[in-house]
């Protein structure tokens, strides 16, 4: 009887020990060895998740919308229905009146002054409830902290709430105009100072948009006062008022910058832990059921990299803005290579796909603008604090300084700094005029040329943030 | 001395059994074979998606065993019938079955031994992998028709192959050569072109299964009448054993 032979034997016990190996590298690291385009999100971040989940927990910080919500304020101390009211009772601002708040300051005709005159007296009922609202101190918005009515509002169009403070902080910036018309500088400045308190008590609000808002209402405050200090003579005790009360405004940015990412990082949260929801409504994307069995192994991975980067970013609140801007740059920069490099790989078909970041590209690029946002704000900020140390300068002396140094050990110390470079402002005096300006966000020396709004776009290139132009 | 077909003969041979009895060999086929070939298919279009998950690489297992036997023991099952037609005997559908589920280990035990020796063949330089692969042809066919087990199946294929090797390569490979131009024939209007965008996945899978299926139960006729006629005409192969 025929057996097998040598040969067939030893082939026979080689399969055998090689059988399983292959096995093993074609069943459990499929990635590696598999000639399939193979989708193997990382195994650990579960548990890194957990861990990153625990640390924001521990900080106290908030996890989601509803943990933003601040204690409910009783109706009657809370100025916002005040707000709404006043609103209510003005409506619309007529075209008219609202062109002398989008131009620069200049002498207003005639017609112009008689409008507005007769618009602030009808009026009088809806300063009287600002006034009152700013009393209490405290105004709580009613935002919805519902995901998708929240984020709706948020990105889509403006809340009702928005409006009511749009039209009452207007109506304070028409009244500081008319006041400057009546040659009454101290009693606008006064009303300035008004804004800011309008702001000031949406400080206990820790939504992300409320603190946009916030922002948006300083702004305001800051170009009634340039108009101020352009067309107003102000006494010494008045402008030394105005340099002690604004350096606390500063104080306010870091306090904004920090809640308005951690807002967003709690959007984000929620987006991850309901992707679907979050593409359908908010989105409007459709993720078919395939496509979401699938993404949703990549979804904790793409949680612990966007928490990783609001972790950054928030850290970077604790930065000077102009250190901040760099580094969330270099953030930015490093996301989008990530981008990149993602829907290579999605697209080419023999890729190991490992990691993918669906949600976080779609939501991060939104925080990185947020520091140059407020950079912009405090040049505008420090560039009225050192008019007006300018202006006290020129009263003490007669002319103004020849450089900036020379207000610092007299009037105004520490000297600002321009939040874009960390440097002086540049100042520029000829004869009794003077020019003052920060480089902007391209951090070059453009002579004081502003960016330019043209036919509804913003020309880039030159965007130094200046003071009125050759202001004397 | 056993007159020799040749190839014409043979496939004559073989295509006319299998149009005489298209129905009888067709079910059994489509019992068992088309399903394995299903399974498999379907496996594969959800491969990629699946394979991370642990599960999905116990089911993974799971379904390329359950493809296994039934592929399998659809080949068995064909071999039976194919055999009983031979000796003019025609057994209803039960009892190829039967027959089939009990001679499913054997034959399991043999194509073990077999992939074993094919895989230690190709890793030792890839050739005797190859020399193998063709001595082992006909190792089903010897464990169904002659009751051959284990290692002698394979050693009785391997003579049966020995006595004309050139005979049997020659044939085989033809015979690969057209079975598989005509399974693309059928095959290619779904597999490329504008056809594949209307035709969905699954009806692809079912197409390609229901043509595989017929076109081995056609193979594995000629197979057999080839083996079968080798050994006729080398009876003293079996006295060797």
């Amino acid at each position: 009887m025929k057996k097998l032979s040598k040969f067939e034997i030893i082939a026979g016990i080689v399969g055998l020990v090689v059988f399983p190996i292959v096995g093993y590298l074609l069943i459990y690291s499929p990635e590696k060895y598999s000639p399939f385009p193979i989708i193997a999100p990382s195994r650990t971040a579960g548990m890194e998740l957990k861990k990153e989940i625990s640390y924001i927990k521990a900080r106290g910080d908030p996890l989601n919308l509803k943990d933003l919500a601040s204690p409910p304020i009783p109706k009657e101390e809370n100025a916002a229905f005040l707000y709404q009211k006043a609103s209510d009772k003005v409506g619309k601002l007529p075209g008219e009146i609202e062109e002398l708040l989008s131009e620069r300051p200049s002498n207003l005709t005639l017609k112009e002054k008689i409008a507005l005159d007769s618009f602030i007296k009808e009026n009088e009922e809806s300063f009287f409830l600002i006034e009152k609202a700013i009393t209490y101190n405290r105004c709580q918005l009613p935002v919805n902290y519902e995901m998708s009515s929240y984020f709706k509002l948020s990105y889509f169009s403006d809340p009702p709430y928005v409006e009511w403070l749009r039209t009452s902080v207007r109506l304070l910036a028409l009244k500081v105009l008319w006041e400057l018309e009546k040659h009454n500088a101290e009693e606008a400045v006064n009303i300035a100072f008004q804004i800011k308190k309008v702001g000031d008590s949406l400080s206990n609000q820790p939504v992300f948009i409320v603190q946009f808002i916030r922002l948006s209402i300083y702004s305001v405050m800051l170009s009634s006062l340039e108009k101020i200090l352009l067309e107003g003579d102000l006494s010494p005790v008045t402008l030394k008022r105005l340099i002690d009360v604004l350096a606390s405004c500063q104080q306010d940015i870091k306090e904004m910058l920090k809640l308005i990412i951690l807002g967003k990082r709690c959007i984000f949260i929620e987006a991850v832990q309901n992707p679907r929801n979050f593409l359908i409504e908010e989105r409007g994307l459709k993720m078919g059921k395939m496509s979401y069995f699938i993404y949703s192994r990549f979804i904790k991975g793409d949680a612990l990299y966007g928490l990783r980067i609001y972790k950054k970013m928030i850290s970077l609140t604790e930065l000077p803005l102009y250190e901040a801007i760099k580094e969330s740059e270099k953030l930015e920069e490093e996301v989008r290579n990530d981008y990149r490099k993602e829907i290579n790989k999605l697209f080419s078909k023999s890729a190991k796909i490992s990691e993918w970041h669906f949600i976080s590209h779609m939501l991060l690029p939104d925080i990185f603008g947020t520091f140059k946002i407020f950079a912009e704000y405090e040049a505008k900020l420090q560039e009225v604090r050192i008019v007006a140390a300018l202006k006290l300068y020129r009263i003490k002396y007669g002319v103004y300084p020849d450089t900036l140094d020379d207000i610092l050990l007299k009037i105004l110390s520490p000297l600002p700094k321009d939040p874009f470079t960390g440097k002086n402002f540049i100042y520029k005096k000829e004869g009794d005029r003077f020019l003052l300006y920060s480089v902007g966000a391209n951090l070059k020396d453009d002579g004081g040329e502003p960016e330019i709004f043209v036919n509804g776009v913003w020309k880039r290139g030159k965007d130094d943030i200046v003071w009125g132009k050759w202001d004397n | 001395m056993v007159d020799t077909r040749g190839f014409s003969g043979l496939f004559k041979e073989s295509l006319h059994l299998y149009k005489t009895n298209f129905k009888f060999l067709t079910s059994i086929i489509f019992l068992s074979y088309f399903w394995g070939v299903i399974v498999n298919g379907l496996w594969k279009w959800f491969k990629p998606y699946l394979l991370p998950i642990l599960y999905a690489r116990l089911a993974y297992v799971t379904i390329s065993l359950i493809s296994w036997f039934l592929t399998t023991l659809g080949i068995v099952a064909i071999v039976i019938a194919l055999n009983n037609l031979q000796k003019d005997e025609k057994k209803p559908l039960s009892s190829v079955y039967t027959e089939a589920v009990k001679l499913f280990f054997p034959v399991s035990t043999i194509l073990i031994i077999e992939y074993l020796i094919i895989l230690g063949g190709s890793v030792l330089f890839i050739v005797p992998g190859i020399i193998f692969f063709i001595w082992y042809l006909f190792s089903v066919y010897t464990a169904v028709v002659h009751k051959k087990r284990k290692g002698e199946a394979l050693v009785l294929s391997k003579l049966v192959v020995k006595v004309s090797p050139g005979k049997v390569i020659g044939y085989m490979l033809l015979m690969g050569i057209i079975s598989y131009t005509l399974s693309l024939l059928f095959y290619l209007p779904i597999l490329i072109g504008v056809f594949s965008a209307f035709v969905p996945y699954p009806v692809g899978i079912i197409l390609y299964g229901g043509i595989k299926s017929i076109l081995t139960v056609w193979v594995t006729t000629f197979t057999l009448l080839l083996y079968m006629e080798i050994i006729e005409a080398n009876p003293r192969i079996l006295e060797s054993i």
